[in-house]
């Protein structure tokens, strides 16, 4: 399955419950579980706080966020044209703020390499910041092995499915 | 974000319901302030998580920072109800360590 989604919205406070919320109802096709589909709205949720805060710290900027399902996983990429990150690795450190008065942890890009099967980051000062996320759901996968198994298995169990169904439509 | 402050056997419940993000923070920072402001004379505090539906590292500096205006007030507190995806985001920051699990 390829499918792909793309969300252009300004680096509003308010939009982040939508695109977090966006994002996991694109997820749905690829069958993730709760908890995973948890870690990516946690993520999500990170990355746009980066752009809100730190990318655009004068005032909403446009954010990107673009989409991809592949077989298991869901590709994802939070764009943004603000500040830009001039020492990544410095970024990257748990618990590094450059706001420290705002009750600000430093944890996001930590929770993000943390929650997401794959990250990095982009970013060019003065010109933006690009995050790409990849997130491998292991039921999605699951599931796909689940599907082949009746054909290797044709009869026996599938029978018996087909007579229980037609019992329960009888029963109506 | 709702924050709701009861006492009861002089103790500081601030139960939490619903979403804390860079959007709600600063409303639940308010109300949790209040609530503490007007119970300075309690003997402890304790977050009640049960309502929250989602939390992301906001809930950490949320957190860190009512830790700090309690402490001011020499009020020691804890955290219970929390779900496994707060659990996640909140075991990764140590704050086990200042404000313990009942």
């Amino acid at each position: 399955m390829n499918n792909r989604m793309t969300l252009e919205l300004p680096s509003l406070s308010a939009n982040g419950p939508f695109a977090r919320d966006t994002v996991a109802a694109f997820c749905a096709q690829l069958d993730p579980s709760l908890d995973e589909l948890s870690d990516v709205k946690t993520a999500v949720s990170e990355a746009i706080t980066n752009c809100i805060v730190h990318a655009y710290p004068d005032g909403p900027g446009t954010v990107r966020i673009e989409c991809a399902a592949e077989k298991s996983a869901l590709h994802i990429r939070i764009i943004d044209y603000g500040r830009g990150i001039a020492d990544i690795p410095r970024a990257l450190e748990p618990f590094y703020t450059t706001l420290e008065s705002e009750e600000r942890s430093g944890m996001g890009f930590t929770i993000m390499q943390a929650f997401m099967t794959d990250f990095s980051v982009y970013s060019e000062p003065g010109k933006g910041t690009t995050v790409s996320m990849r997130k491998e759901f292991l039921r999605g996968g699951a599931r796909e092995e689940d599907a082949q198994l009746p054909a290797e298995d044709a009869d026996g169990p599938d029978t018996e499915t087909a007579a229980a169904v037609t019992k329960v439509a009888d029963a109506r | 974000m709702q924050v709701v402050g009861k006492v009861s056997d002089n103790t500081l419940y601030i139960f939490l319901s619903g979403e804390l993000d860079e959007h709600s923070a600063p409303g639940a920072r308010k109300m949790a302030d209040a609530a503490i402001d007007a119970n300075a004379a309690c003997e402890r505090a304790v977050f009640d998580l049960s309502g929250v539906r989602f939390m992301d590292s906001t809930g950490i500096g949320f957190l860190v920072g009512r830790y700090k205006r309690l402490r001011r007030y020499g009020i020691p507190a804890a955290l219970q109800s929390v779900d496994f995806a707060a659990d996640k985001v909140l075991a990764m920051s140590g704050i086990y360590a200042l404000i313990p699990k009942l």
